[in-house]
């Protein structure tokens, strides 16, 4: 038994302002104009349960496992997939876990739930990703420039065909502190060392896919689009630059960086805008805090 | 100490960072510059990336100090 993503649904908070004197100079970099953020009142269960609120009603009714990446949970314990269960009014007898990822959390959470149904745990998946990472950066820290909050919604069904396949992962931990939300004078605060996760990336992304093409035998044409982390434009930019392709699908000027949801979102938005169809084999890439990596391919 | 790099190395910090080039040198720190910030710092990244083709290694850029320093993280 195989699996495929059946549905991808999403939702993103109110914009947020980012005027500011060298709002021109962040923005050729960042190449974004805004980025979003939720209310003081809502938190990553209530953007989930928005995201998972569009999708259709007989789909979501008889899911029979959850899986809910976060790093920004409501509570350190009980798990953010157990509180959802209850808010979407799931059955009980459910399979419930949360996946403490970041921007590689969607490859992972693929694997997990492709694990469930290729083993006969689940038929039907619930994959959340949700992060409200503004709750951890403060006014002055230059990362509201990049970081949104926002929410993914992804249904993964068995198949009878592999439509989910080929997974490859790295991690390096020597890196940890380079995104970290850790306590600063008994708060916690986000922080992020660009220049070690832009090299991260920068090296590691290219030399990574082409470990991937290598090791499963497939060439980068096999692919009709490739949906990288929308980590920044100049990220953006210099891994089309390294992988040298014109297939890598950008779409973070309105959006910004919603870490685990950025590859759900341009799925979803590319296949509403025509730019990926039916039976197209895409191959996602997402990669930041861990720092780690994850890679795998998807035929829609 | 191969000159060409190094001259290579301070064109690009001047461009990158809009910096006169006489006010640069092997040794001088980069760090007093202003223009030295986090977005500073991935401009001259990718201009260095782009301009040695991946011989450069990045990942130790976070010692960076001066254009000397930067010299030595050629492969």
């Amino acid at each position: 038994m195989f699996s495929k993503i059946d549905s991808i649904e999403y939702f993103l908070p109110r914009k947020r302002n980012l005027f500011s004197i060298n709002f021109k100079k962040i923005y050729s970099k960042t190449g974004i104009l805004n980025t979003r953020i939720c209310n003081k009142n809502q938190d990553v269960i209530d953007l989930a349960y928005r995201a998972c609120a569009k999708l259709k009603k007989k789909l979501i009714n008889n899911v029979d496992t959850i899986i809910f990446v976060t790093q920004t949970p409501r509570y350190l314990l009980p798990s953010c997939s157990c509180i959802l269960q209850e808010k979407l009014k799931l059955k009980k007898d459910i399979y419930s876990v949360d996946l403490n990822m970041g921007c590689s959390g969607y490859i992972y959470g693929l694997s997990v739930a492709d694990s469930i149904i290729r083993s006969g745990i689940g038929k039907k998946v619930l994959l959340v990703c949700s992060d409200t990472y503004s709750k951890y950066i403060d006014k002055k820290n230059t990362n509201k420039y990049i970081f949104s909050d926002g929410a993914s919604a992804t249904i993964i069904k068995k198949s009878n065909k592999e439509k989910i396949f080929n997974f490859s992962f790295h991690t390096d931990g020597s890196k940890h502190k380079s995104i970290i939300i850790d306590k600063v004078n008994e708060i916690e605060k986000f922080s992020m060392k660009g220049s070690d996760v832009f090299a991260f990336t920068l090296e590691q992304v290219p030399l990574n896919i082409k470990k991937y093409l290598k090791r499963y035998k497939k060439k980068i044409s096999f692919f009709k689009k490739i949906f990288l982390h929308q980590a920044s434009g100049i990220i953006l930019d210099n891994l089309k630059r390294k992988l040298n392709s014109d297939i890598i699908y950008k779409d973070i000027k309105y959006i910004g960086n919603t870490t685990s949801s950025s590859i759900p979102i341009s799925i979803a938005n590319a296949k509403r805008r025509g730019k990926i169809k039916k039976n197209d084999n895409l191959l996602l890439c997402g990669f930041g805090v861990g720092l780690s990596l994850g890679i795998t391919s998807v035929k829609l | 100490m191969n000159t060409k790099n190094l001259d290579s190395i301070i064109e690009i910090i001047s461009k990158s960072l809009k910096i006169n080039k006489s006010k640069i040198n092997s040794k001088t720190n980069l760090q007093k510059f202003e223009e030295w910030d986090s977005l500073g710092i991935l401009t001259v990244m990718t201009a260095l990336d782009k301009k040695f083709k991946g011989s450069i290694k990045i990942s130790s850029f976070d010692k960076v100090k001066s254009a000397s320093d930067i010299q030595k993280l050629l492969k």
